[in-house]
This record gives structure tokens, sequence and C-alpha cells, in this order.
């Protein structure tokens, strides 16, 4: 016999104290990850201390550089001839690879009463007290000097035939190597006879020939100040982008998340901006357009016209007289007979496409701030930078393609205003000149907080290939 | 509270970790939880994971219980609130209608609806009443308390239950009219 029963008893006496047992297996899967918990814990908070640390060893190398950099001297030598008097006086031994006047020199530091050795492809050295140093390559030997340009001395220490050149006790002699003492003034300069006249020093073959004369001349007249290191450069910045989802999901609507996809051409132009802080490191920012957009193919729309006050979230899409666009996979009907269920359609609703193409065309205005790191620094230069850009929406569209037409659908009002990316790139550089480079700069930029509720489960990054051609101040 | 000694006892050894006393519980309670997950999850799978969930919360979390009120109590909440969690950050269907019938009846024959049907039917209802359903009716929740839980707001809790009341109704008449459903679970989605 039937009777009438009231469902919420009816489940009620059924289902409230439901019990089942689960079978072993959960028990084994529980006891496995409160093992790994136990194990996991000590590995994860090293991994906090080393995120820190590695931040700290990079704020500090950073500020190192910085430091080092101001305090440096003599990166650059130039030298400066006495005309009088070429005896050096330097405590720096020096070993030569070839002659090239006036280039740089790696040269470290000296510190008072050290003898460091300078690598330097220099043969003119500048210290500190302007003296001038001739350096050649070649065995080192003495040579004698026309008295007008160098000091003989007798004390000479090695076993060479070094003669009329003094050295002090604390230098060395090494082949090939010059050695100065800061105190003494002295110098040494290979021998071969053949290489050399009083006044020249003509070099081995495979060396250039110099005059000391000419040079003391040229070089009394040199100018003092270095070369100025162009600090600043300013490029465009084109970049075409591959714009994708680390995760499945979709932008627009959690039901669209697993629709099939298509990436649609996005891009980005602007003007940037690079400001070497050190001799590695350079800041680089600007400010750009980028165009995002993303295809979800396979939708079902419905506009909606929600009864006053309610349905705010039913859908992320609103058209622009503030109709609601439901979305659906298509081919589920019971989805769409799910929609008519449960939403009041009436006239005012329509179904808009069965199976279209539903576009997101969104675009920032874009301001990155990025350290660069300088690896490799020569006519072609390769820099690693990382860093952050805010992001602010200017644009935000949704089109939906039925395949007789597309049409402005509305926009997403899951966007959030401001948003931001983590960036990671590598940036290619080749001069052209001493002002003008053109640069190539892949980069991975992951965003972060780009959507109001991450129901979806989309986590959009992008990847492009920055182009621009730059000049620098 | 009287609490029998013997899990005064676990629930201490079990906030030190040991792994035996751990076992205990997990044996005295898991049936009633995971009954709780079945009810709430979409599948046996689902089901599962939530329960796994549930115990590795439970086991993290037993420090912070405090000796007061009902352990079961406790745990029932913390399994609940696992099973809701990945349903919570999805957005609800805030329909509010004019139409909302407080009573929903349903014939029943004399005999024995099976248990299994009664599980099926919720468990093929779509999750947003699912949910409602059973924090109300089954486990007796206000729909403040609802609202809370799930962030909705109360009419919304209100609305989506009559509809999953309507709809299990509808259901069942449609069972009783064409299949003999109602005497045998139509589909076995639990083991």
């Amino acid at each position: 016999m039937n009777h009438k029963k009231n469902i919420d008893d009816l489940f009620r006496e059924h289902l409230k104290d439901f019990e089942r047992k689960p079978d072993d297996a959960v028990w084994q899967a529980i006891e496995s990850r409160l093992e790994k918990k136990k194990k996991h814990r000590p590995i994860f908070v090293w991994y906090k201390f080393a995120g820190v640390a590695a931040l700290l060893l990079l704020l500090f190398s950073v500020g190192i550089n910085m430091y080092k950099n101001n305090n440096s001297t003599l990166k650059e030598i130039v030298v400066k001839p006495t005309k009088n008097n070429i005896n050096l006086k330097t405590d720096k031994t020096i070993t030569l690879n070839s002659l090239e006047k006036n280039t740089v020199s790696n040269s470290e530091e000296q510190t008072n009463n050290t003898t460091k050795k300078l690598k330097t492809k220099s043969e003119l050295i500048n210290t500190q007290q302007n003296q001038f140093v001739v350096i050649t390559k070649n065995d080192v030997n003495k040579h004698s000097l026309n008295q007008n340009t160098a000091k003989a001395s007798n004390d000479i220490q090695s076993n060479n035939n070094y003669d009329n050149f003094a050295l002090n006790n604390n230098q060395k002699i090494i082949e090939n190597e010059i050695v100065f003492n800061s105190e003494k003034k002295e110098v040494k300069i290979p021998k071969k006879e053949d290489l050399f006249s009083t006044n020249n020093l003509a070099l081995k073959e495979g060396s250039k020939k110099i005059n000391i004369e000419t040079l003391l001349n040229e070089e009394e007249n040199a100018d003092e100040k270095p070369t100025k290191t162009k600090k600043l450069s300013i490029g465009s910045a084109f970049s075409p982008i591959y714009y994708a989802s680390l995760s499945k999901g979709s932008s627009v609507d959690e039901n669209l998340a697993n629709n099939a996809t298509s990436n649609e051409f996005s891009s980005s132009y602007g003007v940037k901006v690079e400001y070497k802080i050190g001799e590695k490191w350079s800041i680089q920012t600007g400010v750009y357009n980028v165009d995002l957009n993303y295809t979800t193919n396979n939708v079902a729309a419905t506009l909606f016209e929600p009864v006053a006050g309610t349905l705010s979230d039913i859908s992320n899409v609103k058209s622009a007289n503030n109709k609601l666009v439901i979305l659906t996979p298509s081919n589920n009907n019971t989805s769409l007979a799910s929609i008519q269920n449960n939403v009041n359609l009436d006239d005012s609703n329509k179904i808009l496409t069965a199976n279209g193409k539903l576009t997101q065309n969104v675009s920032y205005i874009e301001i990155p701030l990025e350290l660069k790191y300088t690896i490799i620094d020569k006519k072609v230069g390769v820099q690693v930078l990382s860093g952050f850009s805010t992001l602010l929406l200017n644009k935000n569209e949704i089109v939906l393609d039925n395949s007789i037409n597309s049409f402005l659908l509305g926009e997403a009002t899951n966007v959030n205003k401001t948003s931001f990316s983590a960036n990671l790139g590598v940036d290619i550089k080749y001069d052209i000149s001493k002002k003008i480079y053109i640069n190539l700069s892949p980069s991975f930029k992951y965003q972060i907080n780009t959507f109001s509720d991450t129901d979806g489960g989309f986590k959009p990054y992008q990847i492009g290939i920055n182009t621009g051609l730059n000049f620098r101040f | 509270m009287y609490r029998p000694i013997q899990l005064k006892k676990q629930i201490l050894q079990c906030k030190q970790g040991n792994r035996n006393a751990q076992s205990e519980i997990y044996q005295q309670f898991s049936g009633k939880l995971y009954g709780i997950c079945i009810k709430y999850s979409n599948n046996a799978h689902e089901a599962k994971d939530n329960l796994q969930d549930s115990f590795i919360t439970i086991f993290d979390k037993i420090n912070q219980f405090k000796n007061k009120g009902s352990f079961e109590g406790w745990l029932k909440r913390i399994t609940v609130n696992t099973c809701l969690q990945k349903f919570r950050k999805k957005r609800m269907l805030n329909i509010v209608t004019d139409e909302i019938p407080e009573i929903v009846e349903v014939e029943v024959n004399n005999e024995e609806i099976s248990l299994n049907y009664l599980l099926d039917l919720i468990t093929t209802l779509p999750e947003r009443y699912r949910m409602v359903f059973n924090l109300y009716v089954l486990d007796e929740y206000s729909h403040k308390e609802i609202a809370a839980m799930l962030n909705i707001s109360v009419g919304t809790s209100k609305s989506n239950l009559s509809r999953a009341r309507v709809l299990l109704r509808s259901k069942m008449e449609y069972d009783q009219k064409f299949n003999k459903k109602t005497q045998e679970a139509a589909i076995e989605t639990f083991y």
C-alpha cells in the first residue's frame, strides 16, 4: 500500500547515519602520506631557508658589485708617460700576451706591498702616479735605454742578463714578466738586440712595433679622462606572444574548462628603457601595450535576462545591455536542457548559438621592472633577466562566432583591472655601432591575479620573443 | 563531557603522532566518515580521496581539539568541510523563485526502499543541490550555517534545498512509473 511520506524524512531515516567501511587501501594511502609528511617537513623548511638565503645572497652580491664598481680603480688603464722618466713605480707584475695600445686590461687591484699579477693586453699601464710603462711579450731581458728615458741602476737580482735595471728586493724576475716596484720606478724591458734599439722597442714577430719617443709624445697629450660608459639605452620593443594556460581550464567559465581551445595571435609593442647600475647589472623597464587573445571552441551560448537583483553569479560574461550570457560546452543537450530547467527562460532570453567559438580579447598596459645580469659583454651580448610586470587592463571583449557571423558579445566580469606577471628571460644583443644595437629577447611571463575567481582553473602565461632597435646614451 | 578513557588516551597519543593510536582512531571512525564522504561526493573515487584528505586534516589538526564537546562531532565536521572544499570555490546558481514549496511529499511503497537506491538519487543530484540537501536534511545544519559554509546567501540555500527536493521527487515518480528501480540500486555507484 502506498502512502505519502515527507521526502526529507524518507532520506533522513535511511541515510542520516549511513556508514560504510572503506577498503584497506585507503588506510595504507593515509599512512604513507603521514610518513611523507614527516619526512618532507625538514626539507620543506630547508627550501624556505634556501630561498631566503638565495635572495639575500643575490641582494648582497648586487650590493657588493655596485660598491666595488664605485670604489674600483684602474679597470681601464691608460699610460701617462712622463717625458723624462720612464721608470715606473708600481709593484705590479705584468704578463703580456700581445701589445695593443690603450686596450683595457683585466687587471686586478693592487694592494699595498703585495705583488699581484696583471694579465694585461696592454702595453700602456697607468698608475696613479702617472708613470709610464712599456711592456712587451718577449723574454725579459734588459735593455739599456737612452739616458733620457731610462734610469740605470745596479742592483739587479736575477741571474739573467739584465743590465742597467734595478730591482728591489721584493721583486721577482719572471720570464716574460715585468716587475715594477712602486718605490723605485724601474722598468724592465726585454732585451733582444735585434728587436730593440736604443730608441725603439721593436718587438718580436707578431707583436707591434712601438717607438717610445712617439709614445711619449703622444701620451703627453692624451686625454686623461677615461671614456664614460654609456649607461642608458632606450629602444623599441615588439613581441609576438604565445598565450596559454599552465593548467586545463577556462578563463571565461568553469563549465568550459574541458573544451578545446585554439590560440589566436597575441602580441605586444612598446618602448623599453635599460639603465646600467654596475658592470654586470642593469635594470630594465618600459611601457608596452599587450594584446592577448584566446579562443574556446564548441561553446553553446544563451542570452539571459536576470531577474532584478539576483543571478549575479550565473556567468562571467555580461553583455552591453546587462544581460548575462550563459555558456556551456556544446554537444551536450542535457546542459542546455538543464539551463532551461534551472532558469526562467522567457521570450527575452534566446539561444545565441548551439556550437560556436568564443574569443576573449584582453589588452593591458604593461609596465615591467626587471633586473638583468650580463653574462657576455662583447659585440654580441647575452644577459639573463628576471622581474615583475604590472598589468593594467585596457580592453576586455568577448566575441562570439557562430559560423555565420561574429559579434561582440560583451565583456568578462572576472578579469581584474590590475594584475601582475613574474618574468624570466634571456636577452641577446648585437651591436650595430657603439650607440645602436638590436636585441632579441625570448621570455616567459607567468600571470598572477589575472582573474577575480579561479573557478575556471585557468593559469595564464605568455611566451614571447621581444625584438627591438635600441640606442645608447 | 564523559569520554571513554580509552578514547582520551588514543587522542592524546594521536597528538603525539603515535601511529598505532592513529590507526585505532581510523578503524573506529572510518565507517561513519566514509559514509559522509559518499553522500557528498560525486563517485566512489572522489569519496575515497575525500576520506583520505579528511583523515590527514584530522591528524594534522588534532592538536587543536581541546577535549571539549563531541570528538565524533568534530571529526564529522572536518569531514564535511573537506568534502565541501572543492565545491565552495565554484559559483552557485543564485536563483530565488517566488514559490518555494516547503513540504514535498512522495509516494512510497510499504516495502523497503533500498538504501542504495536513495544513495544513487543523492549522488546523481547536481552538486549544488546535493550539498545543500545533505547539509540540511542529513546533517541537520541550519540555513544560516549552510550559507556560511558554502559562501552563499540564506535565500540561495533555501531555494537550492527546495529544488533538490523537487528534483528528487520527480526522479522517484519517474522511476516508479517506468522502472522498478526502487527495489534495487539503479547504478552501483559504490562498491
